[in-house]
């Protein structure tokens, strides 16, 4: 059994009537990039300050290096935070900010400042030991964030939606180096995002959270192959959603009944014949081909240029488009008639739920 | 964090407030009820005399009605001229509005005694003031007269119109005003349909801090008024430390004042607490 | 025909505006002025000289006025920051015991009318105070109701600032180890330091400025007196001396001091109490550089 960094059981939080956080359980591996997303309200921003220990749950337990710290105070944990507005004291200078937790510690002069140089040089921040916050840039800060938090060298770093205030290349950089950082330093991160791009790119696992609970973990491969709900397969990238019948199943594979079409669907969960389904299958994994070659055909009804692709919206049936994603240029317009086809394992069977 | 704060704090400051602000209010409200003996002092019998003088006309329409006029009146022309200079402060770019800030703040940092003093000066006759009347052609002495006190006190009190009202007009969204004109209004519909109403936590607050304490002025109405404008504050003074004393009055009518001026404000009360974040 | 109206709306206002600041200022200057005039009559131009100052300067009641003044300035100001100060804490960040009932007690003294003050602390001190331990004499009963007066300002000045101070500082600071004393001392103190200064500072102008409390506490008549009060006794004399526009001058010329301090305190670190211009719509000017977020790349 894996040793546990990080790990919550059943982890419950209400204000008033309206649970925020309801039966979380996560258990977080040592050295891993952990992400937690969700769209906002989902609750994720209160689990990571439950863990901090700024929140007290109503229920359940929480532990680090398993140790329980369920009710312990926030300064006697071994658990540091990058705060979503960074929270860096306006009073102290950028090494004083750094430095302040190994103040704390009573550590001798001459390893704070070592420590201090350590940290500043980790996130390329030398030379603006003696600047006062307000002086720096918003990337800026957000290093000295980082670096104080990282100075004392915690087993686990919580990381507020860190990236949040920054411009779009400045952010998918710092993405980068965060994951270099990581690695290099092997602390466990626990980071709170809603962008999924962001938690994709950048996890070893994350768990997408809806309305206070974990819908589903896993790799961020598992995630967006596989999603568990149509909550999952909606949040996380884009999908085309199908609901029809079945009415065929031979154990390994579905021929699912959708309005006047017919799909196939590789599914190994057990089925009933005339059960509702969902089929999701996301539009990159479209294929516009000539008419005739597939028997879904149809009118393209709009067209909506994005520079690195092209999507289609193709009415196949009366009751039924797709949306179509395309790569390359390839001239058609709207009101072309053309085909959708894909591959088998690109369609995947949900349950027919009201979404989550 | 709560654990360690638990308000304990809060209670040094809270018996010093208990014991010497909160008790001798209660006091005056004992004593209000009490009868004067022979040397203007306390006699401890209750009775409620004190309170049935007040209900006299001479009372009423004396010292109570010039209280209550001045302070109306000083709060509505402190408002009428100190508006147009908010709001033009407000509206001015940053570096002169310090200047002008800071030169409007400054008067009502010095000494309100001293201030009241130079009109003192200024109103008497041998005083620039009636020395410009009478270049004028009017003969008059503005010393020992109701306009001269209300001058004083307008000029005393104007700065705290002044403050509220501007900070709440800095406060004020001009994206507001745009849209309105975008919209179509006039120049006089902006005002009374935007700036105006969102104008109204300032003059709420201004007003207060205007309209209570010069219910209960003295030194205007003494030193500006040698003796001819009784106000409540005057013949308070004179209740307690004037050549007739009579505590049990004097008590009677300062417990008349807090409470006139409590009542004109309580409505408003929780808006002099708001204005300040909602501006 | 809307034009003409709207112009002269505009030349209204900026005569009211001019005139404003003339009105305000005239009698400041007239003051300076007669201070230097040498006339046996304090409201007759009679010649520049420096003769008022010295009559003020020799005269021992005078001396004796001012340090009065500055004692319960200095005495009053500082205790009344530190009940302020604590008081502000409590309130905003404890859970207190009759809270509501304290918040209100706090802001009354802002509130009610100085007179009524005045006299309740007279009445206090006569029936109560003397019969409960004797006699306490003038300094502490006028430093008693200094103090019961100002904890209010200082409370409200603090308060604002603290309700302002952005609580994830504290939090991060928890986070990384501080206890909360270590928090109050290393981070909260020291930003709230601009408003407990600024507040210690408009405290003790009030109580150099304060006329009402210490007039009735001291009975009015008594031999103590605080500069407002000697100005008061000698503007009662017929025949007004001189000195009294010295007194004032000098005053004045205090107060311009004390305002441009505070002023420079709070333009280094903006204070709620004066207004600060805002750069920019609505967001508040260098205040809200408490956890500023930027993006100045």
């Amino acid at each position: 059994m894996d040793e546990v960094s990080v790990e919550l059981r059943e982890v419950t939080k209400r204000f008033g009537s309206v649970a925020v956080v309801e039966g979380v359980s996560l258990q977080i591996r040592p050295g891993e990039f952990f992400s937690l997303l969700g769209p906002s309200g989902c609750g994720k921003t209160t689990t990571l300050r439950i863990l901090a220990g700024f929140v007290q749950p109503d229920a359940g337990e929480v532990f680090i290096a398993g140790k329980r710290v369920t009710h312990l105070p926030p300064n006697e944990r071994d658990v540091n935070m990058v705060f979503q507005n960074y929270a860096l004291f306006p009073h102290l200078t950028v090494e004083q900010n750094v430095a302040f937790g190994l103040e704390i510690q009573k550590l001798p002069r001459a390893q704070i400042r070592k420590r201090v140089g350590w940290a500043l040089e980790l996130v390329r921040l030398c030379g603006l030991e003696s600047r006062y916050p307000h002086q720096l840039s918003g990337g800026q800060q957000q290093r000295v964030a980082l670096a104080r938090a990282l100075v004392t060298q915690p087993s686990v770093l919580l990381l507020d939606e860190p990236l949040g205030a920054l411009d779009l290349k400045l952010r998918q950089q710092m993405q980068l180096e965060l994951k270099k950082l990581q690695r290099e330093l092997a602390i466990t991160f626990l980071y709170v995002t809603h962008d999924q791009e962001e938690a994709l790119t950048m996890s070893d696992r994350l768990a997408v959270m809806n309305q206070g609970r974990v819908v589903q973990v896993g790799t961020p491969q598992e995630i967006y192959e596989r999603p568990a709900t149509r909550f999952v397969a909606d949040f996380i990238g884009e999908s085309n959603f199908l609901e029809g019948r079945v009415v065929a199943w031979d154990g390994k594979k579905a021929l699912v009944q959708i309005g006047s079409l017919s799909a196939s669907v590789i599914s190994d969960r057990p089925l009933a014949l005339h059960q509702w389904v969902t089929v999701a299958v996301r539009p990159e994994r479209l294929r516009l081909c000539p008419c005739g070659r597939s028997p879904w055909t149809g009118q393209v009804e709009e067209l909506i240029y994005s520079g690195k692709e092209t999507r289609y919206r193709v009415r196949v049936s009366p009751e039924v488009t797709l949306l179509v994603s395309s790569p390359t240029p390839n001239g058609i317009g709207v009101g072309d008639r053309v085909g959708v086809e894909w591959d088998e394992h690109s369609l995947r069977l949900l349950d027919h739920e009201a979404l989550l | 964090m709560k654990r360690f704060y638990e308000g304990v704090s809060v209670w040094p400051g809270a018996c010093w407030l208990l014991v010497f602000f909160a008790v001798p209010l209660g006091i005056i409200a004992v004593i209000s009820f009490t009868q004067r003996d022979l040397a203007g002092l306390i006699r401890w019998e209750f009775t409620l005399d004190n309170y049935l003088r007040l209900l006299e006309r001479s009372f009423w329409v004396g010292p109570l009605g010039n209280s209550v006029a001045l302070a109306v009146l000083t709060t509505v022309i402190c408002l009428v001229l100190g508006y147009p200079l908010a709001y033009v402060l407000a509206r001015s770019p940053t570096r002169r509005k310090h200047l002008l800030l800071f030169l409007v703040v400054l008067p009502s940092f010095t000494n309100f005694l001293v201030r009241i003093y130079a009109w003192f000066i200024l109103l008497r006759p041998e005083g620039w003031l009636s020395w410009g009347l009478r270049l004028l052609g009017i003969e008059a002495n503005l010393f020992g007269s109701w306009v001269g006190v209300l001058i004083g006190l307008v000029y005393g009190y104007l700065p705290f119109m002044i403050l509220p009202l501007y900070a709440t007009l800095e406060r004020l969204d001009y994206a507001l005003v745009e849209a309105a004109y975008d919209l179509g209004a006039s120049r006089w519909q902006v005002f009374r349909r935007v700036i105006f109403p969102l104008s109204r936590p300032g003059i709420v607050a201004g007003s207060i801090v205007v309209f209570l304490p010069v219910l209960g002025e003295f030194l205007a109405p003494k030193l500006l008024g040698g003796g001819k404008v009784p106000t409540i504050g005057v013949l308070i003074e004179e209740k307690f430390l004037g050549r007739v004393p009579d505590w049990p009055l004097g008590a009677a009518i300062a417990l008349t004042v807090m409470a006139l001026g409590l009542l004109a404000v309580s409505r408003h009360f929780h808006a002099v607490r708001e204005s300040r974040w909602v501006g | 025909m809307k034009r003409a109206v709207e112009y002269g709306v505009t030349l209204l206002v900026a005569l009211d505006v001019c005139l404003t600041y003339v009105f305000l200022y005239l009698p400041i200057v007239v003051l300076i002025v007669y201070s230097v005039s040498a006339s046996r009559y304090a409201l007759v131009w009679g010649g520049f000289s420096v003769e008022p100052y010295e009559k003020l300067l020799r005269d021992p009641e005078a001396l004796r006025a001012l340090g009065n003044s500055l004692i319960v300035g200095v005495v009053s100001a500082g205790l009344s920051t530190l009940l302020g100060t604590l008081m502000a804490l409590g309130l905003e960040r404890g859970r207190a015991w009759g809270q509501r009932a304290i918040e209100v007690l706090a802001y009354l003294p802002i509130v009610v009318p100085e007179i009524v003050m005045g006299v309740g602390l007279l009445l206090f001190f006569v029936q109560v105070w003397r019969r409960l331990g004797g006699d306490v004499g003038p300094l502490p009963t006028v430093i008693a109701g200094h103090v019961a007066f100002s904890i209010s300002y200082v409370m409200v000045v603090v308060r604002a600032r603290l309700r302002d101070l952005d609580k994830s500082l504290e939090e991060a600071a928890l986070d990384l180890g501080a206890t909360p004393a270590q928090v109050w001392r290393r981070v909260t103190i020291p930003l709230l330091m601009p408003a407990i200064v600024s507040g210690a500072l408009l405290v003790f102008t009030l109580s150099l400025d304060d006329f009402y409390v210490t007039y009735f506490s001291t009975t009015g008549g008594s031999g103590f007196k605080t500069l407002p009060l000697y100005l008061y006794a000698l503007a009662g004399r017929a025949g007004v001396p001189p000195q009294m526009n010295a007194v004032a001058t000098l005053m004045l010329l205090a107060s311009l001091t004390l305002v441009a301090l505070a002023l420079i305190v709070q333009r280094r670190h903006p204070s709620p109490l004066l207004p600060s211009p805002s750069e920019g719509r609505g967001a508040g000017g260098e205040g809200e550089k408490i956890g500023y977020r930027g993006d100045r790349i």
